[in-house]
C-alpha cells in the first residue's frame, strides 16, 4: 500500500492541516447539512401540503387545520435552528482561529506569501464547504425526484420535484456562501497577525 | 565574498512590558561577512533569540535598520520578505514551532504547501541525514525533544537557504546526535553558507574560522581578532 502522507501533494497537505483541530469543523459541517436537509424536507412538505389544500381542499377534509398548524410551526422551527446554526458555526470557526494563531504565525515565519496564505485558508475551508454542499445536493436532488415519483401522480403534493430540491438547497447554499466570507476574514485575522505571537516568550 | 551580507546598523528592541519597557537588545550594530560562522552567547534571558529574530525578519527592531544582501528588510514588501523568510534565511527556533497537526516529512516541506515543487527529494534526503527516516509520519507530539528539534534544523535546510540561523540547534540533543548537527552546520558553511547559531555552549561549536559574539543584557561583545565588525 502506498502511504499518501509519503507523497504529499498539496491537497494532502491542507488535509493533514485539518487533521486535528479542524476535524470538528468537518463534522460539524456535514451535521447542519444534514440538519437543514430535514429541515427543508419538512418545509418543502408543508408547501407542498398548503399548495395542494389550495386547489382541492376537500381531500383533505378535517386535516386542513392540522396541515396549517404543521406548516406554520416547521416554518418557525425552521428559523430558529438556522439561526442556531449559523451561530454556532461562527463561535466554532472563531475559536478555530484562536487555536491555529500559531500554527499560521509559523507558517508565516516560514515564509508562505500572502496569495499562498489566502489560498491555503480558503481551500481549509472550501473543501469541507464543497464536500457537504455536494452531499446535500445530490440527497435534495434524489429526494425531489422519489417524492414526484411516489406522490406526484397519486396526490399531487408537488407541483415539481424542483420545488422541493430549490427549498432544500437555498440553506446549503447560504452555508456555503457564508464558509466563503468566514474564510475570507480567517485571512484577515492570521495576516494581520504579528508574527510576534509565535515567538512569545513562555 | 560580500563583507556587509547582514548588516544591523543601531538596531535596539524593546519589549513592552505593561508600562515599562524591556530593553531586549541594546543599540547593537554588526556586519557579517558572508560566508562566515558566527556562534553568539551569552547567559539566558541575555537576548540571543531576540537578536537572531531581528536579523531573520521575524521581529521588526524598535530602532535601527537591519540589511542583509543590501537591503533594509523592514523596508520590504510583504511578498518580498515573505520571499526571504523562506528562500534565504533557514530558523531553527529554540522552541522549535512545529505545526502539530503535520507530520515530520510534512512539516519540513511546510513552507511549499503552495508550490508545483515540494522539494521531496531534497525532504527525504535530510530525513536520512537526521536519521528521522523511520519516523517520517510521526506527528511532533509522537517525536522525542530531540527528533523534533531535528525535523526543526531539516525544514530549515529545505530550500537550500544562504543564511542559517539556529537558536540552541543542540539545545535537546544527547552528544551523538549534537556532534551529527554541528558537523552538518560546518559542512553547510564550508560550503559558503552563512551560519549564526546561538548556544549556551560555545565551545561544541569552536572551530577554525568560528566567530564568537558575546551578549549581555542587549549589549554585545565581539571578541577581538574577529572579522565580524562592529560599528562605532
Ligand atoms: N515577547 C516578549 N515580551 C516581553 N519580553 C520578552 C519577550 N521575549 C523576550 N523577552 C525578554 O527579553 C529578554 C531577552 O530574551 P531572549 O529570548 O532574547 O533571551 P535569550 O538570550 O534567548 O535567552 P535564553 O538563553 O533563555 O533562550 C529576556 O529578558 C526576556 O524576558
Ligand atoms: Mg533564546
Amino acid at each position: 500500500m502506498i502511504n499518501e502522507s509519503s507523497h504529499p501533494t498539496t491537497f494532502n497537505l491542507i488535509k493533514s492541516n485539518l487533521r486535528n483541530k479542524n476535524k470538528q469543523i468537518h463534522i460539524l459541517i456535514f451535521c447542519l447539512s444534514i440538519c437543514v436537509f430535514v429541515q427543508s424536507l419538512l418545509i418543502g412538505l408543508s408547501v407542498g401540503i398548503e399548495n395542494e389544500l389550495a386547489q382541492r381542499p376537500e381531500i383533505f377534509d378535517n386535516g386542513v387545520n392540522f396541515f396549517e398548524a404543521v406548516g406554520g410551526w416547521t416554518r418557525t422551527l425552521f428559523g430558529i435552528v438556522s439561526l442556531i446554526i449559523v451561530v454556532t458555526l461562527f463561535t466554532q470557526i472563531l475559536r478555530d482561529i484562536s487555536e491555529r494563531r500559531k500554527d499560521m504565525g509559523i507558517y508565516r515565519a516560514i515564509g508562505l506569501k500572502r496569495k499562498h496564505f489566502l489560498h491555503l485558508t480558503l481551500a481549509e475551508h472550501l473543501i469541507p464547504a464543497s464536500v457537504s454542499f455536494l452531499i446535500g445536493t445530490v440527497l435534495s436532488i434524489l429526494v425531489g425526484l422519489i417524492m414526484d415519483i411516489n406522490f406526484n401522480h397519486e396526490i399531487g403534493i408537488f407541483a415539481s420535484p424542483f420545488s422541493v430540491t430549490v427549498w432544500m438547497l437555498s440553506p446549503l447554499l447560504v452555508i456555503f456562501i457564508s464558509t466563503i466570507i468566514i474564510s475570507n476574514i480567517t485571512f484577515y485575522f492570521f495576516w494581520h497577525l504579528p508574527i510576534e505571537e509565535v515567538l512569545k516568550y513562555e | 565574498m560580500n563583507d556587509d551580507f547582514i548588516k544591523m546598523v543601531e538596531v535596539s528592541k524593546i519589549y513592552k512590558d505593561g508600562n515599562t519597557g524591556l530593553t531586549a537588545v541594546d543599540s547593537a550594530s554588526i556586519n557579517i561577512p558572508q560566508g562566515s560562522m558566527i556562534v553568539i552567547t551569552g547567559p539566558s534571558g541575555s537576548g540571543k533569540s531576540t537578536l537572531l529574530y531581528l536579523i531573520a525578519g521575524l521581529m521588526e527592531p524598535t530602532h535601527g535598520e537591519v540589511f542583509v544582501n543590501g537591503k533594509s528588510i523592514y523596508k520590504l514588501r510583504d511578498s518580498s520578505i515573505s520571499r526571504l523568510r523562506k528562500e534565504t534565511i533557514g530558523f531553527v527556533f529554540q522552541a522549535f514551532n512545529l505545526i502539530p497537526s503535520l507530520s515530520a516529512l510534512e512539516n519540513i516541506i511546510a513552507s511549499r504547501i503552495m508550490d508545483q515543487d515540494k522539494r521531496q527529494k531534497k525532504a527525504f534526503e535530510l530525513l536520512d541525514e537526521m536519521g528521522l527516516t523511520s519516523h517520517k509520519d510521526h506527528l511532533p507530539s509522537e517525536l522525542s525533544g530531540g527528533e523534533q528539534q531535528r525535523v526543526a534544523i531539516a525544514r530549515a535546510l529545505i530550500n537550500d537557504p544562504d543564511i542559517i540561523l539556529a537558536d540552541e540547534p543542540t539545545g535537546n540533543l544527547d552528544s551523538e546526535n549534537g556532534e551529527i548537527i554541528i558537523r552538518i552546520l560546518h559542512e553547510l558553511n564550508s560550503q559558503g553558507k552563512t551560519i549564526i547559531v546561538a548556544t549556551h555552549n560555545p565551545e561544541l561549536f569552536m572551530a577554525e574560522g568560528v566567530q564568537k559574539i558575546s551578549i549581555l543584557d542587549g549589549h554585545i561583545e565581539i571578541d577581538a581578532g574577529a572579522n565580524v565588525y562592529g560599528r562605532e
